[in-house]
């Protein structure tokens, strides 16, 4: 029996797993293990975001979306530029380059240039509050999504 | 605007005869701080300076507040942000517990349009500058 993924978490701060088997294919052997899967929530859109935020700031909805808004438009206009952009509660973004090297001077050009993207880098605050000792993880082993036996029946 | 970089000379020491390489190094621009970032959302938008620090720093807890129970938080003009997290593997299903969990950590995904940009970004070489060491 298949369950399905989709749950609200209700905890505060608590993820919820369940085991998936897997098969290592890149291995010659081809083993089968288990991995935790983390269960998924409802995904929150910029509605969610600003109404959320707009109980917690005392502000009209409008405000906030007007704020929201220009905050994104100021930080792609800032990384696309080149610069850093500190967001405050949330971390910084930049553009970042990747390159491949070259072995003289002249070879090192624009060329070698593999990536460009937008980097993110959450600020001390919301790693520590993201990191294992602050987050409840709960494994679900009741729902069984390998569809193996799990013991209760 | 073209993003500046300067050619690097780089050694690659986790190779036994440690060759010599060169790479190119995007070049340090002045970082825009909270304040500069609040300023300038302000003037644009004529909102006084407190309320959009209020509304800035809502959303950023908004964000992390729906991250952290395991939502991923998306804004269709921007990017996604979602917890990332790392498993180690384990043989058997009874040995597949709480603690096969390595690190959890905040991740973004930027959306298509906003790669496309990144990846259509200019760069020019710095020519002030010869190669560093």
């Amino acid at each position: 029996m298949i369950a399905s993924t989709t749950i609200q978490n209700q905890s505060k701060g608590a993820i919820f797993f369940y085991p998936k088997k897997q098969k290592l294919g890149y291995l010659e052997e081809k083993p089968e293990v288990y991995k935790l899967q983390m269960m998924r929530c409802p995904v929150i859109d910029r509605k969610g975001i600003i109404a959320y935020a707009a109980k917690a700031a005392h502000v009209p909805e409008s405000t906030v979306a007007l704020a929201q808004e220009a905050l994104f438009d100021a930080v792609n206009y800032f990384c696309m530029n080149g610069h850093s952009v500190q967001v405050a509660g949330l971390g910084s973004f930049g553009i970042k380059l990747n390159s491949k090297v070259a072995k003289t001077v002249d070879e090192a050009n624009a060329d070698t240039i593999t990536r460009k993207y937008i980097r993110f880098f959450p600020n001390g605050e919301i790693r520590e509050m993201c990191s294992l000792k602050n987050i409840n993880i709960k494994v679900n082993n009741l729902l069984n999504l390998t569809g193996e036996n799990d013991g209760n029946g | 605007m073209a993003i500046k970089y300067r050619i690097a000379k780089v050694k690659l020491n986790y190779l036994e005869e440690k060759p010599e390489v060169y790479k190119v190094q995007q070049l340090t621009y002045p970082v825009i701080t909270e304040n500069a970032l609040i300023e300038y959302i302000s003037r644009s938008t004529n909102l006084p300076k407190s309320t959009v620090l209020s509304c800035v720093t809502a959303i950023g807890q908004a964000i992390s507040f729906f991250v952290i129970n395991g939502h991923r938080v998306s804004f269709t003009a921007f990017g996604a942000f979602y917890l990332k997290v790392s498993t180690k593997v384990a043989k058997t299903f009874d040995e597949c517990k709480a603690d096969t969990v390595k690190k959890t950590t905040i991740g973004f995904q930027s959306n298509s349009e906003l790669t496309d940009l990144a990846r259509r970004v200019e760069v020019q070489k710095q020519t002030t500058l010869s190669v560093t060491e």
